[in-house]
């Protein structure tokens, strides 16, 4: 088991969004994440990845408590969200140089990186210019440079256009031969059920 | 890691040069303003100059620490940190560095308008001005970029900003201008130290206790 979720109870402005919550994923199991809005899909997700508090229970990554403090485990998680999560004022490739930096990972492969993800062209334009389809692609292209075990990825699709959908499946299945572990939210139940081992539905 | 922060913002910030820009033209802006509407006898501008120097150092301030914060809230670039194997805390003293720097580079832009435009008299010594600016500066950053992480994720930030730090900063303000006043009129480093350690101390509790308090208040 690699992510594990225990009682986890969290409450915006007095009503729950989770009350004892429990889930357990296994190292390279693909979870697809579905529910309607609101739901707490995202919040969830954020939860994992250390960017929104908990009130109370616990999670685990690698047998590791994700807390504040717990800066180890987040070394091998990488939440892809619905923002883009970089610098508009620092180019594709500075942003990744960047990320490179936070998890100590080497800058070399970043050129390859950015021509694999279609983005070669792009390296030296400020992010703040990029059109939604291509921060999405960056988002990816920082994923691909970080390589973590458990990746959150959140409405991984949207901004795509068929090249990039198209992209961004060849990379899940090179990730999955990986063995790599994912969370993946989606309210595109057929696509979720095609690419996941299992899909769990929030209320 | 402390590095890899700082440059990050310098890079961008040498791009942009948004915030320095902007605290050097309201900072200009402001001495214009009092040069103008303090129209008096040499004498009484000599006792006026410290307090009116550290008003416009602390209103400058506010404007680079929220468009300093700003750069973590775009595209929530922070979750680029607050998921990843980062200690949030040297997060924290990278953005007071940062802040530091910029405050003090436009300071220096401004200070010598300031001493132009109200006339003052430079009977004093360089050297312990630019050490009453650093320390003063510093306790004035710390200060402030533990406010502007406490409202990061706070709508109305722009308005809370000043709003929390004016009061908060007043000793710093009084402390710092007090140094000044006794340093333009001559007096010995003897008489007006403690006024510094006052800075001083501020500076460096508000530093570590934003340090330790960071990896909670930026979580959401």
């Amino acid at each position: 088991m690699i992510l594990k979720v225990t009682t986890l109870s969290k409450y915006f402005n007095l009503s729950p969004i989770f009350r004892d919550f429990s889930l357990t994923v296994y190292s390279g199991e693909k979870i697809g994440l579905n529910g309607p809005n609101g739901s707490g899909k995202t919040t969830l997700l954020k939860m994992i990845s250390g960017i929104t508090s908990i009130d109370s229970g616990e999670i685990q990554i690698n047998g590791l408590e994700v807390n504040p403090e717990q800066t180890n485990s987040r070394k091998n998680v990488f939440y892809l969200g619905h923002s883009v999560g970089l610098y508009p004022g620092l180019t594709g490739q500075e942003n990744l140089e960047f990320m490179a930096g936070l998890y100590s990972q080497s800058t070399s492969t970043i050129p390859d990186i950015l021509s694999k993800v279609g983005l070669g062209t792009n390296e030296s334009k400020l992010l703040k210019f990029y059109s939604q389809g291509m921060r999405q692609r960056l988002k990816l292209a920082s994923a691909l440079v970080i390589d973590p075990n458990v990746l959150l990825l959140d409405e991984p699709l949207t901004g795509l256009d068929p090249d990039g959908i198209q992209l961004f499946e060849t990379i899940l299945s090179n990730w999955d031969s990986r063995g790599k572990t994912m969370v993946i939210v989606s309210h595109n139940l057929d696509w979720l059920s095609r690419i996941t081992d299992r899909i769990i539905t929030l209320a | 890691m402390l590095v890899h922060f700082i440059l990050k913002d310098l890079k961008i910030e040498l791009r942009s040069k948004e915030i320095i820009t902007s605290m050097f033209i309201f900072g200009l802006s402001v001495t214009l303003i009092f040069a103008l509407a303090f129209q008096v006898a040499p004498a009484m501008i000599r006792e006026f100059a410290p307090g009116l120097l550290w008003v416009v150092i602390l209103f400058t301030s506010v404007l680079g620490l929220n468009r300093l914060f700003s750069l973590e809230r775009d595209e929530h670039a922070l979750w680029s940190w607050s998921a990843g194997p980062v200690d949030r805390g040297t997060v924290f003293i990278a953005k007071v560095i940062s802040a530091l720097i910029f405050v003090i580079f436009s300071e220096i832009l401004f200070i010598i308008p300031f001493f132009v435009f109200l006339n003052l008299p430079i009977e004093f010594s360089f050297f312990q001005l630019g050490l009453i600016l650093f320390v003063g500066t510093g306790a004035i950053v710390s200060v402030g970029c533990l406010i502007s992480g406490i409202t990061l994720q706070a709508s109305q930030r722009d308005v809370l900003i000043p709003i929390l730090l004016f009061p908060t900063a007043s000793p710093v303000a009084i402390a710092a201008t007090k140094c000044t006043q006794l340093l333009f009129n001559q007096k010995s480093i003897t008489e007006w130290n403690y006024w510094l350690l006052i800075l001083g101390s501020f500076f460096v509790i508000f530093t570590l206790f934003g340090y330790l308090v960071f990896n909670k208040i930026v979580e959401e």
